[in-house]
């Protein structure tokens, strides 16, 4: 689930934009809660019985991650950390939406939240290891073309 | 060498396995990716983008091909919910002309200067593809396949300018642009 482009775009743009911190992964304990909330999204999705969110609400979520990364402006922890909530929980929500009925939610949950982890793990260290101006520029070229796909999903018919 | 053969046999009379067909909607994706390359204007016209990135050097020649996918997605969006613009046609045919005529005359204006021109002209490249997006393409596969396509023309344009660090390559560039320039004005009144 998590390798429809509209999650797999969100999570790189998460990563990267955590990664252009500067802080070393194992030191970023933003990173373990993306998978946290990937997961509390799932299992809010079932136990609720949520339909999938609106498709402009994921759209958000590309614009604001991918626009945060192709601006590459110093972000203060706190709002960084009311996104990672946000958008984790929000794409965790439309995965969970999707669970068919007859698959065990923990187990899907566990792999929802795993996958979404490496996906994060491997973009913030991929940016955090971008330290020449075109790799950085690369970085934030990859920002702008995931907030680009939103900005053009947004006038393609339903 | 008998079982090189035999193996080279095997795998000339065996079809491909198809896993995960269809998963992800690949055609939404192939036909984001193959839109931008079916006209020559705009292809063109992205190309030039990534040339005069390269003549002009840090930092545009990243902004450049930052801004154009970014301003061409904002025209996309036009085009798609269907506010006029006018002359459409006309106005991709000048941006060939125009972004090939600064590849051409080495233009170095201010680099906000630089970014407005590449955006004005991006405006009506997205427009054009947005009025053609197509109802049934899954649409984040489409418009991720249609931006990567975009950002891999500035690429190669990119690429191709990057012949300026030979002396030759300097004036071949500024011919490349002038090529360029004079297939928009073909373009323009053809």
């Amino acid at each position: 689930m998590v390798s429809a482009p509209e999650h797999l775009l969100a999570l790189v743009g998460l990563g990267l934009l955590l990664g252009l911190g500067g802080r070393a992964v194992s030191d970023e304990s933003l990173v373990l809660v993306v998978p946290l909330a990937l997961a509390a999204g799932v299992g809010i999705a079932r136990v609720a019985a949520l339909a999938s969110p609106d498709r402009y609400l994921l759209v958000l979520s590309l614009l604001a991650v991918g626009g945060l990364v192709a601006a590459a402006l110093p972000i203060a922890r706190s709002w960084l950390a009311c996104l990672v909530v946000g958008a984790g929980g929000l794409h965790g929500v439309a995965n969970g939406a999707a669970l068919p009925p007859e698959l065990s939610m923990a187990a899907f949950a566990a792999g929802v939240a795993l996958a979404g982890f490496l996906l994060v793990v491997y973009a913030a260290e991929l940016a955090r290891r971008a330290r020449a101006f075109w790799a950085r520029t690369a970085v934030r070229a990859v920002g702008s073309w995931i907030a680009a796909t939103g900005v053009l999903v947004l006038g393609m018919p339903r | 060498m008998t079982r090189l053969f035999v193996v080279a046999l095997a795998l000339l009379v065996t079809g491909p396995a198809w896993a995960h067909s269809g998963a992800g909607d690949v055609g939404g994706f192939a036909a984001g990716l193959l839109h931008p390359v079916s006209g020559v204007d705009h292809m063109l016209a992205m190309i030039a983008v990534g040339m005069w990135g390269a003549q002009l050097g840090l930092p545009l020649i990243w902004l450049l091909p930052v801004t154009f996918p970014l301003v061409m997605a904002l025209g996309g969006l036009l085009g798609g919910l269907g506010v006029p613009l006018p002359a459409v046609e006309p106005g991709i045919a000048a941006s060939v002309l125009v972004l090939g005529a600064m590849v051409a005359l080495a233009f170095r204006p201010p680099a906000w200067v630089a970014a407005l021109i590449v955006g004005m002209w991006a405006i009506f490249h997205g427009y054009a593809h947005g009025a053609e997006l197509p109802a049934g393409a899954d649409a984040f596969t489409y418009g991720l396949g249609f931006v990567i396509a975009t950002g891999l023309l500035h690429l190669v344009g990119i690429a191709l300018g990057s012949i300026i660090r030979w002396p030759a390559g300097v004036t071949a560039l500024r011919a490349g642009g002038a090529a360029i320039c004079a297939a928009g004005l073909w373009l323009l009144v053809g």
